[in-house]
């Protein structure tokens, strides 16, 4: 007890002194939880933001991957685009929301079915003339989710569609509606007609036909801008096809590839046991897009390189400058505290030879350096551990607009590191008190 | 201090060199300490200008890494007059991107398709420049070897479909009927200096264009390679352009100019109205925004989080170094007091330490900045393999900015040391 007294009466008597040992672990720890806690979330943080990109994986049914334009040669004239022509195998749209059943349901953040088709579309035709009297020109009809919810078998609903996937266009009007007679004009095509926001679309494929209501006019700066996206029960009923879509693009947080995963993309049944199992519980574009194949009878589901591998590099790469920054700054904090400690020991070697003159051991005052360095630093470290966390959600909210979420693991690293620290620098300072000689310290130089 | 002995016992030398020696001899006989702050600012230094040099280069250097993930604007001929038949031709190529490289630094490739007939069913061949399309095209998966003459990379929907495997043959023909009529005319007139026996009638009879493929057969192709990129890509045939122009019986204009510029946002978008503003030019310029905007996305929020990271790591390491250096200099408290009791002037006692903790600035700073350059260097070099430049200004700042905190840090213990009464102090409080 007469310890505990000891150090509350050093602690006390001389506060200012201390502060300052405890401001500079505290900054140390406070640089260290900001810097860990970003560095561990930056991750999911990057991943949320590479969505912008777009769909990383598209689906496609399996016979269509093959052959989809071997008879095109009418349509293929510049740009490779025999996509002009109307799909002919499908994929279920009923089988869609399994995508949310999978391995990865939970890194599946959004995906939109299509059925691409073509029809005759016309602004302000009237009901029945659909022809003559208006100017009408065929353009791609795109039916699809546009912001839908969907329910898994597993119980679980989300809200999927294409509004989650297009960020990259501008939005005159609004996004239309799902299941109903609203459509989306891109902004080629709507000049092409003469087309604004509110007009009624007349689309014609054969002899059927149907009045839209154009609720939106998008600029997408691609070769979307010359079709019509609408919702896709309307092209189904349209085109004769129900509960059939041609395609599905789906958005995923994926872990950036490597030699596994390439190894594994080429051929899954080549890994060895342990190897698959890895590469099937890793969440790459690879072992996702097999898992859709799973679920989705008559499917092929491929990543879309360019997106996936922008991805991972940019993750890979913003990754490696946090941790490395990170590494720098905790060395520094470390360096900081340990030049501060040892500073504060040899500022009171009077004070530690005048108690070994009046008979203290060595041991007794090596306990009464640690024990007040140590509540010291823990009061420092407590309060650097706020702050820090405080610091991260500020760089959370003014770089990603989300909070930081702090992983346990950040404050049990940091504590660990300061002790070491805190404890390594008292050591040198106490292995100096042990070699005063009292005498000749309170004799003064 | 005039007048005043000096614990050296050297009455007689001027000031200055008194000044001199008092500072050199704190620094050398309290060597620890010394140490202790130079070690301090170093860190300061050190980070200072790892972080800054960071924040600097490493969004350029993440931005061109992006470049080599797909074109951000690509030149199409106007669909309308007879050049679109022609493609886009070499002079016009030339000229277009000597437009757009006027204003920014750009990485170009062309594209020439055309339908030819495998096994009579009909595919999209492009003819390339590999290099050039590899350069843009990063993500491209690529087994085997890019399209070299004689040899052609397929899409992997086109490897599965026939079933090629890398190093099999395939036989390509060219049929003109399949390229529209104006293309059949191009090539018509083209391949009848070539002397080709089909070519005049082939836009005439259908019939008679498939027999003439059925009697020459094609030629035969190597597959050197596979491609997939999940995209479009995994269905077109790529050769050579000096493949396809013979397989096709005659040069032509490319169909499509790829351009990966380092401009962004809306300085590309102007590179792309300027070319479209030529008329005359017969091209047409789009961005890609898709990957245009995302990127500049990407790059603006790397942006905020490492400067971000970055100012609020300095400002707590300059609080350290700050306090560091504040318990160094107050350590000296008894020797302030038994100075003063000899009778040196409180501003004499000022002086000297503001001159001696710059001194460990400038030692540390430098230091620090070597180290700093050091490691942000190395950094870059793991990350993205390319050697930094030193940045000298960004040195100098990092340099004047640790004596800078060593002098601030110094003025509260002055402060104090000079209201400091030298009988307390000598007493040992």
């Amino acid at each position: 007890m007469f310890l505990n007294r000891m150090v509350f009466r050093s602690l006390s008597r001389q506060l200012s002194r201390r502060i300052l040992i405890a401001v500079s672990v505290g900054l140390s720890a406070c640089v260290s939880v900001a810097m860990l806690g970003v560095v561990f979330d930056v991750g999911d943080k990057l991943n949320a933001e590479l969505s912008t990109y777009g769909s990383n994986i598209v689906v496609q049914p399996k016979s269509d991957a093959v052959v989809s334009d071997l008879y095109s040669a009418n349509d293929a004239d510049s740009s490779g685009s025999a996509l002009d022509s109307d799909p002919a195998s499908f994929i279920k749209e009923s089988d869609i929301p399994k995508i949310k059943t999978i391995f990865w349901a939970y890194n599946i953040t959004d995906f939109a079915p299509q059925l691409n088709t073509h029809a005759k579309v016309g602004v302000n035709c009237g009901g029945d003339s659909s022809g003559a009297a208006c100017h009408s020109v065929s353009a791609p009809l795109v039916g699809t989710w546009f912001h839908k919810k969907i329910t898994a078998s597993t119980g679980e609903s989300s809200t999927v569609g294409v509004q989650g996937m297009r960020s990259w266009w501008k939005l005159t009007g609004s996004w239309a509606k799902d299941d109903s007679d609203q459509a989306m004009i891109g902004s080629t095509l709507a000049k092409e007609l003469g087309a604004a926001v509110g007009d009624t679309l007349t689309v014609g494929k054969g002899n059927a036909t149907q009045q839209l209501r154009i609720s939106g006019i998008f600029d997408s700066g691609d070769d979307d801008n010359g079709a019509v996206y609408l919702s896709s029960s309307a092209v189904q009923q349209l085109a004769g096809l129900p509960d059939q879509v041609d395609r599905v693009e789906v958005k995923a947080l994926t872990t950036p590839e490597n030699d596994l995963a390439r190894k594994a993309a080429r051929n899954p049944g080549a890994l060895s046991q342990a190897d698959w199992e890895t590469w099937y519980c890793t969440a790459y574009p690879s072992s996702i897009a097999y898992q859709i194949e799973e679920v989705i009878p008559g499917s092929v589901a491929k990543q879309v390189r360019q997106v996936a591998a922008l991805q991972g590099d940019v993750m890979q790469k913003t990754q490696a400058v946090m941790i490395l920054m990170t590494a720098l700054s905790l060395i520094a904090a470390a360096i900081a505290v340990a030049n501060l400690m040892a500073a504060a020991i040899a500022e009171r070697s009077s004070e530690f030879a005048l108690l070994k003159a009046i008979g203290a051991t060595d041991a007794s005052v090596s306990r009464l350096v640690v024990m007040e360095t140590a509540s010291v630093s823990l009061f420092g470290a407590l309060i650097g551990a706020g702050l820090g966390s405080a610091a991260a959600q500020v760089v959370g909210h003014v770089v990603f607009g989300s909070g930081i979420t702090m992983r346990p693991m950040v404050f049990v690293l940091v504590f660990v590191l300061l002790a070491v620290t805190v404890l390594a620098a008292s050591l040198s300072g106490i292995r100096s008190i042990l070699r005063l000689r009292p005498a000749e310290v309170l004799h003064g130089r | 201090m005039k007048g005043r002995r000096g614990r050296f016992g050297m009455g007689t030398m001027t000031n200055g060199r008194m000044f001199t020696i008092m500072i050199l001899s704190a620094v050398f006989r309290r060597r620890s300490r010394a140490v202790m702050a130079v070690i301090a600012s170093t860190v300061g230094a050190a980070t200072l200008f790892c972080l800054a040099a960071v924040c600097i280069a490493v969004p350029q250097q993440m931005s061109e890494d992006m470049r080599s993930y797909g074109a951000n604007l690509i030149v199409t001929p106007v669909e309308s007059a007879s050049s679109s038949a022609n493609g886009v031709d070499a002079a016009m190529v030339t000229h277009t991107t000597e437009m757009v490289e006027a204003k920014t630094p750009a990485k170009v490739a062309t594209y020439r398709y055309e339908t030819v007939r495998i096994n009579s069913a009909s595919y999209i061949m492009a003819g390339i420049d590999s290099a050039k399309v590899k350069a843009i095209n990063h993500h491209w998966s690529v087994q085997g070897s890019w399209p070299a003459p004689g040899k052609v990379m397929v899409g992997s929907d086109v490897a599965s479909a026939l079933g090629l495997k890398i190093g099999g043959d395939i036989t390509i023909a060219y049929r003109a009927a399949d390229n529209g009529g104006g293309a059949s005319g191009a090539s018509a007139s083209a391949s009848s200096s070539a002397s080709s026996t089909a070519a005049p009638s082939a836009s005439s009879k259908d019939g008679r264009v498939s027999t003439d493929i059925l009697e020459e057969g094609g030629t035969s192709f190597t597959v050197g390679g596979i491609v997939d990129t999940g995209g479009s890509e995994d269905e077109i045939v790529y050769a050579t352009a000096a493949d396809l122009d013979k397989l096709a019986g005659g040069a032509r204009g490319a169909d499509l100019i790829e351009y990966s510029a380092e401009a962004s946002g809306s300085a590309l978008q102007s590179i792309a109205d300027s070319i479209n503003a030529m008329t005359s030019m017969g091209v047409k310029a789009q961005t890609v925004t898709k990957i245009n905007t995302a990127n500049s996305r990407i790059i603006t929020m790397l942006q905020t989080l490492f400067w971000l990271v970055s100012v609020v790591v300095l400002v707590l390491t300059f609080v350290g170094v700050g306090t560091t250096m504040t318990s160094i200099v107050s350590q000296r408290r008894n020797e302030i007091g038994l100075r003063k009791a000899l009778g040196a002037p409180s501003a004499g006692v000022g002086t000297e330490f503001y001159a001696e903790s710059p001194m460990y600035g400038l030692f540390g700073g430098v230091l620090g900045t070597v180290l700093g350059y050091g490691l942000a260097r190395v950094l870059c070099a793991m990350v993205f393999e390319r050697a930094l430049p030193m940045n000298w200004p960004l040195a100098a700042v990092s340099v004047l900015c640790s004596i800078f905190i060593a002098v601030i840090a110094t003025i509260r213990p002055v402060r104090k040391a000079s209201r400091i009464d030298p009988a307390v102090v000598l007493r040992e409080e």
